[in-house]
């Protein structure tokens, strides 16, 4: 690959995005129009129908909730839809292309250059279905996905790298939104991940949600009496306790409903009584990967956490309690990840620097066939057969053989299948094949069943008549919310009609959707002297002199944050 | 076809070391992404010889007497014919559990008012299917406490086998513990990873540790803040809570059972695709 090609590293968080490239042997990551490195994950539609994504957008969300919206990940690999009113109805993988677009322009402003391809992280334990929207959001953005690399995996990458000792780790990443545990090892140049597990519905904001019930209460407020909007205000003071705690030990939240106040402290307590099952819950994954890699926690020469959720003083406790160790915590943990997708992306390009280290990653879910249980025949429902066993190092492709079960079968349906149950309906369908056999009696006609997994997740099912030779052979890519090329086309092409927020205007318009959310959260004499300086910076606005509203513009900012009580990050 | 140690170029009694330094040479000519069937030839080899060479390390390790076995012998040998899964290996127990300490009197005072709670429920038998009625213990704050979360895991453990057991002495054709309620509670007790003990009565145990075994279904996504959902996000179909639990089997290769006397003790074996 040129050198002109540069490949962006990704890291296409559920609350914030990251970006950045390999370059002069360093990862360099880019900032975006606010001068922030972390883009958060959040996009809205404005008045006059003006796409927001980031910083003007997550503004928005107290004060425009029904034209805005986050935590969109979640729903990747899905089909709804999410509506931001005036019938503008956006998927999960168009909502998240917006942001890989936004990331890639603010890189292309940068670097001075156009970049097509790229290297997204993704949760380890993201499902096939999940792993394609992720290509497809790339492709609507105008990205060639170049590898999906697991996010864990991304971290190791780049503390591995930093580190260079041989060991053995455990990367916990405890993000917005998903829970992922690895255990890797890196030794003579080679980083080789030996299990990954992980909860894909347990993050930071289920940490903030069970806070914020937990709030509610403790002084008897049914949620249900609350306002979208007071809701939100809610959850926005619960994010900013939270994230206070690293440095004021008891932050407090309160919340004004007509004259009443009512205020709690926000302690390790506190957190421990709302939390308890969610700090249960962390335990299951460790311990799936601990022994799915054979591995006993003593073993463990370092433990790495990622995310920021994991500045949690109980859940660094509870780590240190599990390991007996000090986690560490040298990188910023929101920024890992990114940094090691960077890495991954100077690997890809196969930069100099990086020529001597070679990742081995693992497929963190089975992958198998249905079949028909001959010790059961009563038992109708198929039991799920997996071929290829999860946690198995990639590329990997394995054959098995399979018989007919009725007498003058005249055909072997093989329905391809992901996940851990051993039945096939409580598992993922993937896609099936069917194969004619001559009639014989049961069980004497057989097929070869071959699967191919490679390492960029996609799966190649081969499938041969052992008897005649007849073969069918099926990539797995039309799964349940994959896009088709006409779709994307059409994605791309309805993404390109909204406009976008111009560069220059970013700022401004961060400023005053910042300047609405105040507002709403002021009452009385603070609200109406708010209320006054957004006239008249907004007269301002509509003279268009640079130079003055730049000036005016950095007053305005210093009046917001001496009214914003609640710096929201 | 050439064995492990051709593809690496070592001798057959290479220590960990050499391996790791053979394989790392040749990994760097043979790239995953480059070359996958060379890749997996190689790295099958890698496998294989560390497997060969940890196995070796163990035995004069247990030779000199270093290490002590911790369960009876008898027990382990068994364990040890029952699997005959090539690659698969008995890994130590991968337990996280720290010291157990002694409980206080208030956890101990907790953990029979739950029990006393749990008995309740069985005077109605529908609500011991609900996962909601069990919510009590599945959240329990004490659980974060590793002492108290053992504590009540075995006393849980205790009453729901007790429970099968009984279900099946009346011949019932389902049991109420069904798989989605068995999971949620090992995934807060870890029965099958932690070693606990029980005594069980008469029947059959293979229905109950095949459903506790089962991954559960991932809880429902938090839906994303702000805008509106056009549709239901669809969930997959976990279990029927009246599936009779006499036809699911355990499935023995995931699972060794290892008797000890009239007790058992759960084990989990780690079979690994190589």
């Amino acid at each position: 690959m040129a050198m002109s090609e540069r490949v962006l590293g990704i890291d296409l968080g559920t609350t914030y995005s990251a970006c950045g490239v390999w370059e002069d042997g360093h990862a360099r990551l880019i900032e975006n129009a606010y001068g922030d490195t972390l883009t958060p994950s959040v996009v809205g539609v404005d008045g006059d129908g003006t796409l927001l994504v980031g910083k003007p957008a997550k503004e928005r969300l107290v004060s425009h909730p029904e034209s805005t919206v986050a935590f969109f990940k979640r729903a990747m690999g899905t089909e709804h839809e999410i509506d931001l009113g005036k019938r503008r109805r956006f998927t999960s993988v168009e909502l998240s292309a917006m942001v890989l677009r936004s990331l890639k322009e603010d890189a292309e402003r940068a670097l001075g250059q156009e970049i097509k391809h790229a290297v997204v992280s993704v949760p380890a334990y993201f499902n096939e279905a999940q792993r394609q929207a992720t290509r497809d959001a790339g492709q609507i953005a105008g990205l060639s996905v170049n590898r999906l690399i697991n996010e864990p995996t991304a971290a190791a990458i780049a503390h591995g790298l930093a580190v260079g000792a041989e060991q053995r780790f455990i990367v916990l990443d405890l993000g917005g939104g998903t829970f992922d545990v690895s255990i890797l090892e890196f030794f003579d140049g080679v980083l080789e991940v030996h299990a990954s597990a992980g909860d894909s519905a347990l993050g930071g904001e289920d940490f903030n949600a069970a806070i914020l019930k937990h709030f509610l209460e403790a002084h008897d407020i049914d949620p249900a009496d609350l306002a979208p909007t007071e809701q939100q205000v809610l959850y926005a003071r619960v994010e900013t306790a939270k994230r206070k705690m690293r440095r004021d030990r008891s932050p407090e939240i309160e919340l004004r409903r007509g004259d009443t106040e009512y205020r709690t402290t926000l302690d390790d307590e506190f957190i421990k009584a709302a939390a308890a099952p969610l700090l249960v819950r962390l335990r299951a994954p460790i311990e799936r990967a601990l022994s799915d890699a054979a591995t006993a926690p003593s073993d463990i020469d370092e433990v790495i956490l990622v995310g920021g959720s994991t500045r949690l003083a109980v859940f660094r406790s509870l780590v240190t309690s599990l390991f007996r160790k000090i986690p560490r915590a040298d990188t910023d943990p929101d920024l890992t990840v990114a940094r090691g997708a960077v890495l991954q992306a100077g690997l890809a390009a196969r930069d100099e620097a990086l020529e001597d280290v070679v990742l081995t990653d693992v497929c963190p879910f089975s992958l198998g066939v249905g079949v028909q249980s001959p010790d059961w025949p009563r038992v109708r429902e198929l039991m799920f057969s997996p071929i290829l066993e999860r946690n198995c190092t990639v590329p990997a492709s394995r054959l098995e053989q399979f018989w007919t079960v009725e007498d003058n079968q005249d055909k072997i349906d093989l329905g391809v299948y992901q996940g851990e149950s051993r039945w096939v309906s409580k598992n993922l369908f993937l896609g099936s094949l069917t194969v004619p056999v001559p009639k014989a009696p049961a069980g004497q006609e057989s097929v070869s069943v071959r699967f191919s997994y490679d390492v960029n997740g996609l799966l190649e099912v081969d499938v041969k008549a052992d008897t005649t030779g007849v073969q069918r052979s099926k990539t797995i890519e039309n799964r349940a919310g994959s896009l088709s090329q006409l779709e994307k086309d059409k994605s791309a092409k309805r993404l390109a009609g909204l406009k976008v927020l111009p560069w220059e205007r970013a700022e401004i318009r961060a400023l005053t959707a910042r300047a609405d959310r105040i507002y709403g959260s002021l009452l009385g004499a603070r609200r109406e002297y708010l209320g006054q300086a957004m006239s008249r910076f907004q007269a301002i606005l509509e003279r268009q002199d640079p130079k003055q509203i730049e000036r005016e513009s950095k007053a305005f900012s210093e009046l917001l944050d001496s009214l914003d009580v609640d710096i929201w990050s | 076809m050439k064995d492990c140690w051709e593809v690496l170029g070592i001798s057959s009694d290479s220590d960990e070391r050499t391996i790791k330094r053979a394989y790392s040479g040749l990994l760097k000519k043979t790239r995953p992404e480059d070359d996958p069937a060379g890749f997996e030839q190689l790295h099958a080899a890698y496998k294989a010889a560390r497997q060969h060479a940890r196995w070796m390390r163990e035995d004069d390790e247990l030779e000199s007497g270093e290490v002590h076995m911790s369960l009876p012998e008898m027990a382990v040998n068994e364990a040890e014919e029952s699997h005959e899964v090539p690659h698969a290996e008995l890994s130590e127990p991968s337990s996280l559990v720290a010291p157990i300490t002694e409980l206080t009197s208030t956890q101990r005072a907790t953990i029979e008012a739950l029990m006393e709670r749990l008995e309740e429920m069985r005077s109605v038998p529908m609500s011991l299917g609900l996962i909601p009625a069990w919510e009590f213990i599945l959240s329990h704050p004490g659980n974060v406490d590793d002492s108290f979360r053992l504590a009540l895991g075995q006393r849980v453990l205790d009453f729901v086998v007790e429970v099968e057991a009984t279900a099946q002495r009346q011949g019932k054709a389902g049991s109420p513990l069904h798989t989605e309620l068995m999971a949620r509670l090992n995934m807060v007790f870890l029965w099958t990873y932690h070693h606990y003990e029980y005594d069980w009565p008469d029947g059959d145990i293979n229905g109950l540790v095949a459903r506790m075994s089962e991954s559960p279904r991932p809880t429902t996504a938090v839906k994303p803040l702000g805008g509106h959902f056009v549709e239901r996000l669809s969930e997959p179909n976990f279990d029927d809570p009246n599936r009779p639990s006499r036809e699911i089997k355990t499935n023995w290769e995931d699972l060794a059972l290892k008797a000890v006397g009239g007790f058992y003790v759960f084990g989990l074996l780690v079979s690994q695709c190589s």
